[in-house]
């Protein structure tokens, strides 16, 4: 069933809907996996000097984020070779005659072995130094039509990969974690709302777990050890989030992530996934109502991305055959409620000119326990149009209501998150709630970390919990939470889940709220910024839960891993552990 | 150069510059150097002998008033060339009531030619009509809505204070050394700009978003003048209009161009600075506009069209507008607010001319 | 003057089966990048089926991960 869902989605990839992919990027000739090519020369995954004294004591890491330097330093052995297996750059241009990476749908394959022959030339000055190298992998073109984040310093791939998978190269542990990577397509990261990921997260995922069962069988070849007696586990971060959806694991990326976490192949270890919380929590994306409810909507002026909100229903044993509506108001309008009929329509809304101002969707989807919730998602077009000719709406306090005679229970209205991560286009604008009765600060104006407590009837919609991210609804991944060294607890802007807990697992990523950020690596080797936010606690996980997994701990399940997390937590008692940060210090 | 002082828009780098010619002629014996005079006097005593001083024979001119003009140097030059463009402009203000102390709008009027030198009549260039105070006031809530937007656009607002022509120079190749006349052209613009929006500003006297609620606190200091038309928009479409001119003096106002967008992103920022609404921007739109067409016109012996702005109905359904360039497009192409009129013909500016010329040839050379 | 007194009106109109009614969930947003691109105007639900060897090819990359 989901094979057959995942099928769709890999003919949506090969169709790239979103124009994510350049022309020259997609492979027109798909072909079946070749593992003769495994064994060339020099086309292997991993020299054997990189490979895991005992592949038994090791555990592969997994990183699918943007554009990522694979030849960083602390990515290599004390012998010079690199410990990254395979990069998949979905996005560079692909070579019909390239000799790994056929069976991919689109862009580059490095083999570790390949990236070995180009660290030789750096080594021997024939590359004159890492950007040169990137440059002759192909992974950094300035001829392109695609952002160049791959030849950006502060990158968010270098920070997440050097978090969960760097070691100085004369720690013997590196051996011990061969890394995987995907670097999403430049588009996918400058998609302000993070809505065209999902696909190219699903077959990042679906190389991963390919390469590493190839992986296993390359070291029971060079080593000489039976078939199917090398199961490495594999734990993979993905540093990505939205702030809208159902939130209850039933999308596909989730749903994914279920289905591969509890799966047991017979040539592979087990797989666990790390993902962030989000930073949300203070930012007015989410709000639960009840049918009569308003809240207010407010989109930015020049704003050149469009905005979105997603309203979910409650839950229902039989599918509704009648489906809710909401009561849409732009500024200056008067409200105007949906006329839905069935799944799977959509509505423009127009004004008196009959230009188009907003559209809705709506959709009722069967989630856990065969149970169906309805969602709407209203998009509104950028309020200051790209182009003369595309519509724009008004920016301002937009109202949605939800219809009172729509079926009683929870309302979750979220707005689909609209920023950009660092270096990309800056023209997108968060909208948000409204809401007269949520409290922004305290009044001695300290951020307020939990809702406050309200009498019944003044109850604001607008919440800091359940500001989870949206891809994170699941049973199986590890949500990560930032720290705040100072208080020992959940930094202010770490999402939290419906409970009020801000994740499965923490890392301490910021000193404090005054000084937000943790030392990370930037993309060429020696190079060092700041990182702050969820993105950099979930690779610290990552790490912490390969080790653990190396050790030959598997928690089977996210209460076993949180149980071990608890076991060495730096926080207080009763809290969200916090894992101990290792020591950048050198020891004498 | 400019005359003007250095409170508006560029002309603190203008008077930058005219420091710099200062003290050029300081250094050849202008006020202050007292030295250089001490000397020259001493020289004198020691090599003139005791005779009276006689003049010799003398020779008439051998250059027309343009090319003596071009040798001025530049404050003195940019007197005369302000003088002779606004020596054609005048203005009418009108009341819609005769008690109001504000008028309801302004216009500017240009000289039409006459065979009779001392015979003068106007035609309009740019007629102005302010927003009502309840418009105004329904505006305000546009302006906050805009502030968001402050941090992202700090340091365009902060350089924009006292210099916007660097702004196009990086979409044209303007630069000084080579564009010198292109350079006077845009100066002269920005201070004819000036000269017409203060005048309107002066007579239509609308308020400041600050005046309206105390949770505006801009991020700049508010001028102490009216804020409809916005001075800035004005001087931004204006010198937009003199670039898009010089290069083809029968093009329309696009957009879309990269020097349009550049005039409507400098206007816009001065209402996330907190300053301006959204009608101040659109109206310097049209003013700006106007400036632009009617100096070429005066410099080509072209024609110009007049053109309104009716900031009473800058508005949408039960709601203040917001401006942008998809919005100037609106505007442009004919909707309740603006509307352009009949071509008139201009007193041609001979001075100015001159210059101009010298900008084009600036323009085509540019390649070389 | 009256046009004031009047509020503003705007109406829900179009409505447009964009996924199929018995169909898997889809996602909006891909519908709505798909129409402002100006691509296929085709709905995400509703593509060709791809040549046999794709087919195969990432049934064979769908099922090996799942150590069928």
């Amino acid at each position: 069933m989901i094979a057959m869902a995942m099928l769709e989605a890999f003919r949506q990839f090969l169709r790239d809907p979103g124009g994510v992919l350049p022309r020259d990027a997609i492979n027109h000739e798909l072909k079946p996996y070749d593992s003769d090519a495994e064994r060339a020369v020099g086309l292997g995954y991993l020299d054997p000097q990189a490979m895991p004294d005992d592949p038994d004591k090791a555990c592969i890491i997994g990183v699918i984020d943007d554009a990522m330097p694979f030849a960083h330093e602390s990515l290599r052995t004390e012998s010079g070779h690199s410990r990254v297996a395979a990069y998949w750059a979905q996005d560079a241009v692909h070579d019909p005659a390239a000799p790994v990476g056929g069976d991919l749908p689109s862009g580059v394959e490095l083999r570790g072995q390949m990236i070995d022959a180009l660290l030789e030339r750096l080594g021997a000055a024939t590359l004159p130094d890492e950007d040169a190298l990137y440059r002759r992998a192909g992974t950094v073109d300035f001829a392109r039509p695609q952002r160049h984040s791959a030849a950006y310093e502060a990158g968010h791939g270098a920070s997440v990969l050097g978090l969960a998978a760097r070691f100085d190269p004369w720690d013997a542990r590196g051996r011990n974690h061969p890394v995987l990577a995907v670097g999403l397509p430049a588009r996918v990261s400058e998609d302000s709302m993070g809505v065209l990921a999902p696909l190219y997260i699903l077959a990042s995922i679906m190389f991963i777990i390919t390469r590493a069962r190839r992986l296993c069988r390359m070291i029971e070849d060079v080593r000489g050890l039976p078939a199917h007696s090398v199961k490495m586990p594999v734990v993979i971060n993905i540093s990505y989030g939205i702030s809208a959806g159902p939130r209850d694991g039933s999308t596909l990326l989730e749903r994914f992530i279920d289905a591969v976490s509890t799966m047991q192949a017979s040539d592979l270890g087990p797989i666990r996934f790390v993902l962030p919380m989000g930073n949300h929590r203070q930012a007015r994306l989410v709000g639960v109502g009840r049918r009569g409810d308003q809240v207010g909507w407010r989109i930015q002026p020049d704003d050149l991305t469009h905005s979105a909100v997603e309203i979910w229903g409650p839950r229902h044993r039989n599918r509704p055959e009648r489906p809710f509506a909401i009561h849409l108001a732009a500024p200056g309008m008067e409200p105007v409620a949906t006329v839905f009929s069935a799944h799977g329509q959509m509505s423009l809304l127009r004004d008196a000119t009959g230009a188009e101002i907003a559209r809705a969707y709506y959709q009722s989807i069967r989630g856990e326990g065969g149970r169906w919730r309805e969602g709407i998602t209203v998009i509104a077009p950028p309020t200051c149009p790209g182009e003369l000719g595309q519509p724009y709406a008004p920016p301002g306090d937009w109202a949605i209501r939800i219809d009172p005679s729509a079926p009683s229970g929870a309302y979750e209205i979220s707005v689909q998150r609209d920023e950009t991560i660092h270096g990309f286009h800056r023209e997108a604008r968060q909208s948000r709630l409204e809401d007269p009765r949520y409290t922004v600060r305290e009044p001695n104006d300290r951020a307020i970390l939990l809702d406050l407590p309200s009498s019944p009837g003044q109850r604001p919609i607008v919440r800091r919990r359940g500001t989870i991210s949206a891809y994170a609804g699941g049973r199986a991944a590890i949500r990560a939470g930032s720290a705040n060294g100072l208080a020992r607890g959940a930094s202010f802007y770490s999402g939290l889940n419906r409970g009020g807990s801000s994740g499965d697992v923490q890392t301490f990523v910021d000193p404090s709220d005054a000084r937000l950020g943790t030392s990370v690596q930037g993309r060429d080797s020696g190079a060092r910024r700041y990182g702050t936010g969820t993105s950099m606690s979930a690779p610290q996980i990552t790490r912490w839960l390969a080790a653990t997994l190396a050790n030959g701990t598997v928690p089977n399940d996210r209460a076993a891993a949180v149980a071990l997390a608890d076991a060495v937590s730096r926080g207080l008692a009763g809290a969200v552990p916090i894992l101990p940060s290792e020591s950048n210090r050198p020891e004498f | 150069m400019s005359m003007l002082n250095a409170q508006n828009a560029q002309n603190a780098q203008n008077a930058q510059n005219a420091q710099n010619a200062q003290n050029a002629q300081a250094a050849f014996g202008g006020p202050g150097s007292g030295q250089l005079s001490a000397a020259l006097m001493r020289a004198r005593d020691a090599i003139i002998g005791s005779a009276q001083v006689q003049g010799g024979p003398g020779s008439p001119p051998t250059l027309d008033m343009a090319a003596r003009f071009r040798r001025l140097d530049g404050d003195h030059q940019g007197a005369v060339i302000a003088g002779e463009l606004f020596e054609d402009l005048s203005f009418e203000a009108t009341q819609g009531n005769p008690a109001d102390l504000t008028a309801t709008s302004a216009t500017i009027l240009h000289r039409l030619p006459n065979a009779d030198p001392r015979k003068a009549d106007y035609a309009p260039l740019a007629t102005i009509t302010r927003p009502t105070v309840d418009q105004f006031r329904a505006a305000v809530t546009l302006v906050g809505g805009y502030a968001d937007l402050r941090e992202d656009r700090l340091s365009e607002i902060l350089s924009q204070t006292t210099e916007i022509i660097a702004f196009f120079a990086a979409i044209s190749p303007v630069e000084p050394s080579r564009s010198k006349n292109i350079r006077e052209i845009l100066s002269v613009g920005l201070d004819i700009a000036t000269m017409c929006v203060m005048r309107v500003k002066l007579a239509l006297g609308c308020p400041r978003p600050t005046q309206f609620s105390d949770r505006v606190q801009p991020m700049i200091s508010c001028p102490s003048h009216a804020a409809y038309p916005s001075g800035h928009s004005t001087q931004a479409f204006t010198l937009a209009t003199l670039l898009t001119l010089l290069d083809d003096p029968a093009a329309g106002v696009d957009p879309e161009s990269q020097l349009y967008r550049m005039a409507c992103r400098i206007a816009i920022n001065r209402t996330v600075a907190g300053v301006h609404y959204p009608a101040d921007s659109a109206s310097g739109a049209i003013l700006g506009i106007q400036i632009g067409r009617y100096l070429m016109a005066r410099a080509l012996n072209k024609e110009v069209t007049s053109a309104t702005f009716d900031g009473s109905a800058f508005e949408v359904p039960h709601g203040p507008r917001d401006f942008h360039f998809a919005e100037l497009q609106a505007m442009l192409a004919g909707d309740a607010t603006t509307s352009f009129g009949a071509a008139q013909p201009v007193r041609v500016a001979p001075l100015w001319s001159s210059i101009w010329a010298r900008a084009s040839e600036e323009w085509g050379n540019r390649w070389s | 003057m009256e046009l004031k007194d009047k509020p503003a009106r705007a109406s829900w109109d179009t409505l447009e089966q964009v996924f199929p009614a018995e169909g898997p969930p889809m996602s909006p947003y891909l519908h709505y990048f798909l129409e402002r691109s100006g691509r296929d105007s085709e709905t995400p639900g509703d593509t060709p089926p791809p040549d046999s060897q794709t087919e195969e090819a990432l049934r064979d990359m769908i099922e090996g991960s799942f150590g069928q």
